[in-house]
């Protein structure tokens, strides 16, 4: 078995209620898996699997060529940053960074520069003489992450890592986390609800549902071909549409129930039959030729306003238009298609 | 206002200045001097009392014997009820929990003398201990399980067990599970991990937990009186003795009274080591490792 993280169908059954099932995911060293999804899901089960806190009913948990399916958390290698950092509040930062090395049995003389290069790595260099007390959100973060990176884990786990953490915070912190994970190689597994977080961060995504992985794959494809309507709905895909797709002419259309027709692209394989057509915001312009509607309500979010329309038919879309666009405002009439390049065809 | 406040200190100044007013008159009775043949007390006023007591070695021994064996079932309570208070914080099973955090009441609040008994009962020469060895014939003469130190010992742990193990559940409770995962997770066993993380962690309410099973052991009546069966002599029962053996109140005031100044210094030394735990704890236990 090769390097990295493999996950080979994976379940976890608590008395009657089964958390975690047939996870199989195979994750390349020096990558980053984002496992998302609503709370629920499993995947902090998944990840807290991973790390030895909880054995799996079935399957196996291969590391690095090594099966850890049975090895206790202490002898995995894995390191995790817990969700609310689990600092050891009777610890200095320095004592804390040095707590894996100290239990591996290395030179006193070479704790303290792997420490102070690690505390380094993350800004923390000036702090290493406070408790964690004494240290803000985002510093207790990078000290927790530090004493992850210290003692080189073979995978890095991240239990919602930014969750605590305001806006401004959270997106730089996830930025330097993302190029610390890219610089040091490190293979990691993170785990969030926050979809932007998983496009931004990860090399793949594997998105989760009562349990199961309902889609894996880099982000894009998964943010671009989302497989089933829970992915889709996750993804952000606010326009999914009940209806047949037909032949029609040359290519071939959607016809949605309350809503009209949606010219589908040339390229696409579904047959004909009962389907969702999955669009996203962006994926619907103004088109003169397009279905008639009054915008009923709109809202700025920042670079566009996100306006909901009412078809003449009378279904309901969410559409993107630019700030400067006048027919933004509630009550003009706009018309409305879809960019076949962009419209997802999902099974009914 | 100021007289509102006032009204509302009064009630707490009754109540204190009777509980100390006791200990005043302890001092005082104590510079008197018993009429011999009476229960009555007269002057004049001197130190006499508090003399005899300090400077009677078979006097100080009966005290240095009480602290020492209160600080030795202090710390056998703390080393057996330590991992009874981790499994009951620990334990997933909601009703285990409850289960056994309510004997622990029940034993608390169930009456001395009654348990007393019930131990000579248990531990007696007849008794049930004594009776299965005799019966499958283990021994052949009764091993002394009372009247005796051992048996004022068994009694007294069980006595001393509940206190310490709720005072300490607490501590354990509180504890956030994330930060002994992540300790195992960076590389330490379970052992590890208590001596680290959970100990240091949780030695201000160890401490709490001392004081109070070492005041309790301490000033224990009814179990050396009952277990003891007159043979264990511990300062709370001499003190007993010379009240309503010897009727000599002054001499029992003096000696309650340097009875407490030293119970008093003992605690407050345990204070002083629950103050320093913050820098006991940062190395944890058992040297930094490297």
């Amino acid at each position: 078995m090769s390097d990295g993280v493999h996950l080979q169908d994976i379940g976890k059954d608590y008395d009657t209620v089964t958390a975690v099932d047939q996870v199989a995911l195979d994750l390349p060293k020096g990558t980053l898996l984002t496992l998302l999804g609503p709370s629920g899901c499993g995947k902090t089960t998944v990840l807290r699997m991973i790390a030895g806190f909880v054995d799996p009913s079935r399957g196996k948990i291969v590391l690095d060529g090594t099966d850890v399916t049975r090895v206790p958390p202490e002898k995995r290698g894995t390191a995790m940053v817990f969700q609310n950092y689990a600092l050891f509040p009777h610890m200095t930062v320095f004592d804390n960074v040095a707590f894996g090395l100290r239990l591996r049995r290395q030179k006193r003389a070479a704790i303290a520069n792997k420490v102070k290069a690690a505390l380094d790595l993350v800004h923390l260099a000036d702090f290493a003489k406070r408790y964690p007390a004494e240290l803000s959100g985002g510093q207790q973060q990078r000290a927790a992450l530090a004493r992850c990176l210290v003692i080189e884990p073979r995978v890095l786990l991240l239990d919602e890592p930014f969750g605590a953490l305001d806006r401004h915070l959270r997106e730089s912190m996830q930025t330097e986390l993302r190029k610390l994970q890219q610089q040091l190689a490190i293979t990691t597994v993170l785990v969030t609800h926050d979809q932007q977080e998983a496009l931004a961060l990860s090399d793949y995504v594997a998105v989760m549902n009562r349990g199961r992985v309902e889609q894996f794959g880099p982000p894009r494809e998964v943010y671009d071909r989302p497989r089933s309507r829970f992915v889709a709905d996750f993804m952000g895909v606010s326009n999914v549409l009940a209806g047949r797709v037909r032949v029609h002419g040359e290519g071939r259309i959607f016809e949605a129930t309350g809503y009209g027709a949606f010219r589908l692209s040339e390229n696409g394989t579904e047959g004909e039959g009962d389907a969702l057509l999955a669009l996203r915001p962006d994926a619907l312009r103004l088109d003169p030729e397009g279905l008639p509607g009054v915008v009923h309500f709109s809202a700025l979010t920042g670079a566009h306003y996100v306006c909901e329309v009412r078809l003449d038919a009378g279904g309901e879309l969410t559409l993107n238009l630019p700030r400067s666009d006048p027919r933004s405002a509630p009550g003009s009439r706009i018309n409305v298609s879809a960019d076949p390049a962009e419209a997802v065809i999902l099974p009914a | 206002m100021r007289i509102s406040q006032l009204l509302l200190g009064f009630p707490a100044a009754l109540i204190l200045s009777v509980l100390f007013g006791a200990y005043a008159v302890f001092f005082a009775v104590g510079l008197l001097t018993a009429v011999p043949n009476t229960a009555d007390v007269a002057g004049p006023v001197t130190l006499d009392n508090y003399a005899r007591f300090l400077f009677e070695p078979s006097y100080l021994a009966i005290l240095w014997r009480t602290l020492w064996l209160s600080t030795l079932l202090a710390v056998l309570t703390a080393v057996l009820g330590y991992p009874v208070a981790y499994f009951i914080a620990r334990t997933p099973s909601s009703f285990l929990r409850r289960f056994m955090l309510g004997a622990l009441v029940v034993t608390m609040l169930a009456g001395s003398v009654s348990r007393a008994y019930s131990w000579l009962v248990i531990l007696g020469n007849r008794g049930l201990i004594n009776s299965f060895l005799l019966w499958t014939g283990l021994t052949d003469k009764t091993v002394p399980l009372v009247y005796n130190e051992l048996g004022v010992s068994i009694a007294l742990v069980h006595f001393l067990l509940p206190f310490f193990v709720l005072t300490v559940f607490g501590a354990i409770k509180n504890l956030p599970t994330s930060l002994e995962e992540s300790a195992r997770n960076l590389g330490a066993g379970r052992a590890r991990v208590m001596a680290k993380i959970v100990i240091p962690l949780t030695f201000p309410a160890i401490a709490g937990g001392l004081a109070i099973v070492f005041s309790l052991a301490m000033s224990a009546f009814v179990f050396p009186l009952v277990l003891g069966g007159g043979r264990v002599r511990l300062l709370s029962n001499f003190i007993y003795d010379q009240v309503f053996v010897a009727f000599d109140r002054p001499f029992a005031a003096a000696v309650s009274l340097i009875f407490l100044v030293v119970a008093l210094t003992a605690l407050m030394l345990l204070t002083l080591l629950q103050n320093h735990t913050r820098r006991l704890a940062a190395g944890g236990f058992g040297g930094k490792g490297a």
